[in-house]
C-alpha cells in the first residue's frame, strides 16, 4: 500500500517578504515584515549552518516541534492523507553575514498571529529602554524571601554607559523592569557582562520572574541563568526562555551567604531574542 | 512584487510512507516503509499522539528535533527550500492502542532503521545525550570506552554506581526506554539489582532519586523496557547498578 502525499494536493505553506502584511493572503503564509528579497526559506529548530543555506535574505524559519503547539501548519494540501505540521516560534533572515530576527505573522483561519518580533532592548549602555520596560526598579535578591539567606541589600548604581550591581557577604540586590513583557515570541533573554569579585558562595543570576519586589530563587523566579564562573571579561549569556509564554518581569540578581569577598556585577546590555 | 516568494504547485514531497510485511523493492530515496499488515490511512508527523488521532490504521511519526542527527530528510522535493525532518520512531493506532512499529528509511541505496538510539554499542550518540557520564559510590566502578559500557561493583563490598546522559533527553512523544545488555551479577535476596529509569539529576549514584525505573535481577541477556508514556518532558537517561554488575550495549527511546 502507498499513501499519496502529494499528488494533484501540492503545498499549502508560502512565505512572503515585503514592509506591509499582504492583502488577501492565502490560508497558510508566513509573512516576514523586511525590505530585502528572500531567495529560499529553511524550516528547523536551529539555524542552518551549511553555507549552502547562508545566502543574504535566506529565511530561516525557527521550527519547535518538540511538542505540539499553536499555531501550528499543515503544510500538505492533502490533508486527508498527510499532516506534517511547522510550528513557527521566531523567524530570521540573514543580513550581512549574520541572523536577524524579524517580525512575521501567520495567516490562519482568516487572522493574522504573530509569531516572531524583532530583538527587543530591555537595557542598552545605559539606556534604560522605557518604552519597553517602564523603566527599571531594585529589590532585594536571595535565596527566599522570608526564609534562609535573606539578607541586607546591596548597591546598584546606574552609569551613563551600565548598571553595576555590588554585593557583599550576606548581602542581596536584584534590578528589575518595573513592568511585565511579553515573552511570548523570543527565545532567549541575552545578556552583556563582566563580573569581578568573588564567585566563592556567591550566585549571579538574570531571570524572568513573576512579581515585582523582592526577587526570591526559591519563590517566585520562572527561569534563570547562573553564572557557572566568574566572567571577568565582557560575555554575552543567554537563558532559553522558549518554553515561557506570556508576561513577566525580567531581571538580573546576585548575592552573597558567606566568606568575606564581595562581588560585582557590570551589565552593558540586555535584550530579548 | 519583488520580494514575493511562493513555492510551486504539484506533489512538493521528497518521501513516500509505505506499508507492508516486507521492505518494497526498488524503492525511491527517502522512501519510509511500515512492517505492518494494517493498511495506512493517514501519515501524521506529530510530536504528540493525542485523542484526535487515534482512527485505525493511521501512522505517526514522530520527526521533531532540536538536534542534528541522522537520518534526516528535506521533506520538500525542490531542494532550493528547506524543511527538516528527522524520522525518531514510528507508531500506527491499531484496534484502538498505539502499536510501535518497526520502520527503515531508504537512503543513499540503503535501508536505514528507525530507531531513536541515545547509546549503540560504542556510539554515545552524542548529539542527543551530550555523551554519557558515570557516578559511582564507594567500591563502585564505570567505564564509559569501548563497544559496550559498564557499570557495578569493583570489590565484593561495592556498592552504587550509575551511568547517565550528559544533557537531559526529550521523552516528548515515546512511550517506552528500552535498554539491550548482559547482568553478570545481582543480589535478588538483598533486594539489590539493576534499574533503568529516568531522572532529573545526574549526579546521584545511589537507587533513590529516580522518577520512574525499573528494576531487574535475572542475570544473562536482557532486555528492559520502561513505560515512559506518563513522562513527558525532559529528563536524564539513569542506568544504575545496586551491588549488581551490567554490561549495557543498545539504549534506545520508542
Amino acid at each position: 500500500m502507498i499513501v499519496n502525499l502529494g499528488g494533484s494536493g501540492g503545498l499549502d505553506f508560502h512565505v512572503v517578504g515585503g514592509t506591509t502584511q499582504p492583502s488577501n493572503p492565502k490560508e497558510n503564509t508566513i509573512w516576514v515584515n523586511t525590505s530585502t528579497d528572500i531567495p529560499h526559506y529553511v524550516v528547523h529548530y536551529t539555524p542552518p549552518t551549511s553555507e549552502t543555506y547562508k545566502v543574504n535574505g535566506a529565511i530561516w524559519i525557527c521550527d519547535n516541534s518538540l511538542t505540539w503547539r499553536s499555531p501550528d501548519i499543515n503544510i500538505a494540501k492533502n490533508k486527508e492523507k498527510l499532516y506534517l505540521p511547522v510550528f513557527p516560534t521566531n523567524v530570521q533572515q540573514y543580513e550581512n553575514g549574520a541572523w536577524v530576527r524579524k517580525t512575521a505573522y501567520v495567516y490562519k483561519r482568516g487572522a493574522w498571529t504573530q509569531v516572531s518580533s524583532e530583538a527587543l532592548w530591555l537595557f542598552n549602555n545605559g539606556d534604560d529602554c522605557t518604552a519597553n520596560t517602564g523603566g527599571w526598579s531594585t529589590y532585594n535578591y536571595a535565596n527566599g524571601i522570608s526564609g534562609t539567606y535573606n539578607y541586607g541589600t546591596g548597591v546598584c548604581t546606574k552609569n551613563s554607559g551600565n548598571f553595576v550591581l555590588q554585593v557583599y557577604p550576606e548581602q542581596g540586590i536584584a534590578r528589575q523592569t518595573k513592568n511585565k513583557i511579553n515573552l511570548s515570541n523570543y527565545s532567549k533573554i541575552e545578556i552583556k557582562l563582566v563580573m569581578s569579585g568573588t564567585k566563592t558562595y556567591a550566585h549571579m543570576d538574570f531571570f524572568a520572574s513573576s512579581s515585582s519586589g523582592a526577587v526570591a530563587t526559591s519563590e517566585n523566579i520562572a527561569a534563570k541563568h547562573r553564572a557557572e564562573s566568574l566572567h571577568t571579561s565582557t560575555t554575552t549569556l543567554t537563558l532559553d526562555i522558549s518554553s515561557l509564554s506570556g508576561s513577566y518581569y525580567v531581571g538580573v540578581g546576585e548575592f552573597i551567604w558567606g566568606g568575606s569577598a564581595g562581588l560585582k556585577t557590570t551589565v552593558y546590555s540586555m535584550r530579548l531574542i | 512584487m519583488p520580494n514575493l516568494y511562493v513555492p510551486g504547485g504539484g506533489d512538493p514531497f521528497s518521501f513516500n510512507v509505505v506499508g507492508g510485511t516486507a521492505p518494497p523493492s526498488n524503492p525511491r530515496e527517502n522512501t519510509i516503509w511500515v512492517n505492518t499488515d494494517v493498511p495506512i490511512t493517514k501519515v501524521d508527523w506529530n510530536p504528540s499522539k493525542d485523542s484526535s488521532l487515534q482512527q485505525h490504521g493511521r501512522v505517526n511519526i514522530n520527526g521533531a528535533a532540536t538536534e542534528w542527527r541522522t537520518p534526516y530528510i528535506n521533506v520538500l522535493k525542490n531542494p532550493k527550500n528547506v524543511i527538516f525532518r528527522f524520522p525518531k520512531t514510528v507508531y500506527q493506532y491499531v484496534n484502538g492502542v498505539w502499536v510501535h512499529k518497526e520502520a527503515k528509511i531508504f537512503q543513499g541505496g540503503a535501508w536505514i532503521d528507525i530507531i531513536y538510539y541515545l547509546y549503540n554499542s560504542g556510539d554515545k550518540c552524542t548529539s542527543e545525550t551530550g555523551g554519557w557520564t558515570g557516578v559511582k559510590a564507594s567500591g563502585g566502578a564505570y567505564n564509559l570506552d569501548g563497544d559496550y559500557m559498564h557499570v557495578g561493583y569493583s570489590g565484593s563490598t561495592g556498592r552504587d554506581a550509575a551511568l547517565f546522559t550528559v544533557k537531559k533527553v526529550s521523552t516528548y512523544g515515546f512511550e517506552t526506554l528500552k535498554v539491550y545488555g548482559y547482568l553478570g551479577s545481582t543480589q535478588q535476596s538483598n533486594g539489590y539489582g539493576f534499574s533503568i529509569g529516568l531522572s532529573t539529576n545526574n549526579t546521584d549514584a545511589t537507587p533513590g532519586s529516580f522518577v520512574a525505573s525499573v528494576e531487574r535481577f535475572e542475570t544473562g541477556v536482557f532486555t528492559m523496557a520502561l513505560d515512559i508514556g506518563g513522562y513527558q518532558d525532559s529528563y536524564y537517561i539513569k542506568l544504575q547498578a545496586d551491588v549488581s554488575k551490567a554490561d549495557v550495549h543498545k539504549v534506545w527511546l520508542e
